[in-house]
């Protein structure tokens, strides 16, 4: 059946090709046919009504297998089908027992026919052989010229006859009296020790002998006797042979029980945390076993319960223990874990201390800082859960803190190395928390607030820099800075003017967006260079000031 | 029942809310282990070797999805286990009773053949009767 299911499935997927859903529906739909089949075949060897327990219960798996189905649940289905073809072998094998059982049955009773039957032959060979030497005897009588001798002869043949006949009769329950013994000594051997049974024997063994002497009255009333002690002898049997097996499969059931709670203890090291109980219910074990191997049933389940007992005191003490143990362990490991973290965040702090976080992000920092404080009073209070998770939340904002910083000083890199590329810059540099961007030369015409044609590149190229994604949330201030040639308060306005000027310029046609723009005319107020030739030139200058933080 | 309490307090700590399954996958366990016995007990080991070894298997896996924390896998193949160690004890048992069948058909056809002797003498000496009537 199997194989067929097999090449139905590959033949499925010859056709259909090879996708989960389908391979689980052709196996369910195999499977539903082995458990099927197996019903089939229980019902085949009358299940149903010799073992109508596990032959329903088969039946009522495969519906639920169908239902489950139905409901499009494949996985369930398949399980039912796959118990539903379990229970049914389970009812097919105690099928075949319960038919094995009827055949014995059977063929005993046959047996006893058969036994009858021939000695009912015995019988009728006994009587014929009496009318033979009658006959015999009747027509030497009527001879003359017979002697006396042979009538003698004859005579004395008829007395045996009449004896083998009267014989042959008692045999008959003599038979059915040793069947009965021997039927005894079948169910429950150890029958054959008891005081019982060497009665009944002696008392075979004596109708035997008056049989055989022909003593046929007493026989009878011998046999009389015996009938109701072999009754008792038997019934006696039988029920030592039930009451037995119910001993043997208590004890096995008791064993069983023993080996799993031994089996469980070992998972909780019972040999380290109580060895002399955990040695004495093996030894208890033992003992019982040996006993089932003997026979010795009650005995072996009383040790068997013994031992049970012993084993669950052994259970329970190594599962305390181990309990403790592994507690401790989970202390101990807790404990470290909290002190390690603490540790860590604070020396994490300290190795940032002189880098840019504090500055860059010190609202970051600080949390941190304020968390490993608490993390190490909760440590001081013994609260090591409250330690663990202090630390790495503060370990959380060092770390945030610290890639913030990287991100920034990455970025303003970034925006440092390109602003240097752009022609007639010149100077680029990175401040604390900004990038400075400085052009110095004729970017106006003198006293004019009107870029020059020649610097309109320049402040393109700068306007589609600033407008990258990677630069766009950061503000943009623009200085303009005079000499300090000529009135101051005109410088100002002029100043102011040409950062305004600048400021347009980004916003059309560089296209950035108003809301990150600043202008400031500074004038003469603050110059970089404030002695030697040359000063003039370089105080006259735009600055393009970029926040980055 | 001290000590009863004391077990569910520990097991409870110990598998927490999934204790129910784990608890039926144990219990499941328990018995496939119960029946394999038996199943050996009965001779099942020369009788029904492939359900037996089958049986085993599967209460071995059942214990590895149980480490493996698994509790609804562990007691599927418990549950198999246990239907395959059932199959084994039944068939060890069905063996053992055709093989009384044999027994019993033994002792039948001796039962017939002293019939049959018996009837061979009967009719034997039924012949000697009619031939002594005859004279």
């Amino acid at each position: 059946m199997k194989f067929y299911g097999w090449l139905l499935l590959l033949a499925y997927l010859a056709v259909f090709g090879c996708t989960v859903p389908e391979i689980d529906e052709v196996m369910l739909a195999t499977q539903l046919q082995d458990a099927q089949q197996a019903i089939k075949s229980a019902a085949e060897l009358e299940a149903e009504p010799l073992v109508p327990e596990e032959y329903g219960r088969a039946v009522k798996l495969l519906n639920f297998a169908h239902d489950s189905q139905e409901k499009g649940d494949i996985p369930q289905s398949a399980e039912f089908a796959y118990q539903a073809e379990l229970v049914a072998q389970v009812a097919i094998a105690k099928a075949r027992q319960h038919q094995a059982r009827q055949r014995v049955v059977e063929m005993r009773e046959q047996v006893y026919q058969r036994i009858i039957k021939a000695q009912g032959h015995e019988r009728e060979i006994a009587r014929i052989r009496q009318v033979i030497t009658e006959k015999q005897l009747a027509r030497a009588m009527s001879s003359h010229g017979e002697e006396q001798q042979v009538t003698e002869q004859l005579s004395t043949e008829i007395a045996d006859l009449k004896m083998a006949l009267r014989q042959a009769e008692l045999r008959l329950p003599y038979t059915n009296l040793e069947s009965l013994t021997n039927a005894a000594l079948y169910f429950y051997p150890a029958i054959e020790t008891t005081a019982d049974y060497e009665r009944a024997q002696v008392a075979l063994a004596s109708i035997v002998n008056l049989i055989a002497r022909g003593d046929f009255d007493e026989a009878e009333d011998t046999i009389a006797k015996t009938e109701t002690r072999v009754n008792s002898l038997y019934e006696l049997a039988k029920q030592r042979h039930e009451r037995e097996t119910e001993a043997k499969t208590r004890a096995w059931i008791s064993i069983a029980k023993v080996e799993v709670i031994i089996a469980r203890a070992q998972i909780f090291n019972a040999k380290t945390h109580a060895l002399s109980q955990f040695e004495e219910a093996n030894a208890q074990l033992k003992h019982a076993m040996q006993a089932l191997t003997d026979g010795r049933y009650e005995q072996a389940d009383q040790f068997a319960q013994q031992a049970q007992r012993t084993a669950d005191e052994t259970l329970a003490m190594a599962e305390i223990k181990e309990f403790r143990q592994r507690a401790q362990a989970e202390l101990d490991r807790i404990t470290t874990q909290a002190g390690q973290a603490v540790r860590t965040l604070g020396e994490k702090i300290a190795g940032q201390e002189k880098t840019q976080v504090p500055q860059l992000e010190a609202k970051l920092y600080g949390l941190a800082k304020s968390a490993h404080a608490a993390a190490n009073s909760a440590l001081t209070a013994q609260e090591y859960q409250t330690a663990i998770e202090t630390a790495a939340e503060g370990n959380d904002y060092l770390e945030r803190a610290i890639a913030s910083t990287q991100q920034v000083t990455s970025i303003k890199s970034d925006l440092v190395a390109v602003a240097r590329e752009v022609s007639q810059v010149s100077e680029v540099s990175e401040q604390q928390n900004s990038v400075l961007i400085r052009i110095h030369g004729n970017v106006f015409a003198f006293g004019s607030a009107h870029l020059q044609e020649g610097f309109l590149p320049t402040f393109a190229h700068l306007a589609e820099i600033l407008r990258r994604t990677t630069f766009r949330d950061y503000s943009i201030r623009i200085e303009s800075h005079t000499s300090s040639l000529g009135n101051a308060s005109v410088n100002r306005r002029l100043s102011m003017a040409r950062a305004d000027t600048v400021k347009n310029y980004f916003i059309d046609p560089g296209n950035i967006d108003v809301k990150r723009l600043t202008a400031a005319g500074l004038g003469e107020t603050q110059p970089i260079v404030t002695e030697g030739t040359g000063k003039e030139e370089q105080n006259h200058r735009i600055d393009i000031i970029i926040t980055t933080n | 029942m001290v000590k009863l309490t004391l077990y569910l307090f520990i097991f409870g700590m110990f598998v927490g809310c999934g204790g129910q399954l784990q608890q039926l996958a144990v219990e499941t366990m328990e018995n496939a282990q119960i029946a394999l016995t038996s199943a050996n007990a009965m001779g099942a080991d020369a009788a029904a070797v492939t359900s037996l070894r089958t049986a085993e298997g599967m209460l071995a896996s059942a214990g590895n999805a149980l480490n493996a924390g698994d509790a609804e896998q562990a007691y599927r193949l418990a549950l198999r286990a246990y239907l395959h160690a059932r199959i084994a004890t039944e068939i060890a048992i069905a063996v053992r009773e055709e093989a009384r069948v044999g027994e019993a058909q033994e002792q039948l056809t001796t039962s017939e053949q002293r019939v049959s002797e018996a009837l061979q003498r009967l009719e034997a000496i039924k012949a000697e009767l009619e031939a002594l009537e005859k004279l």
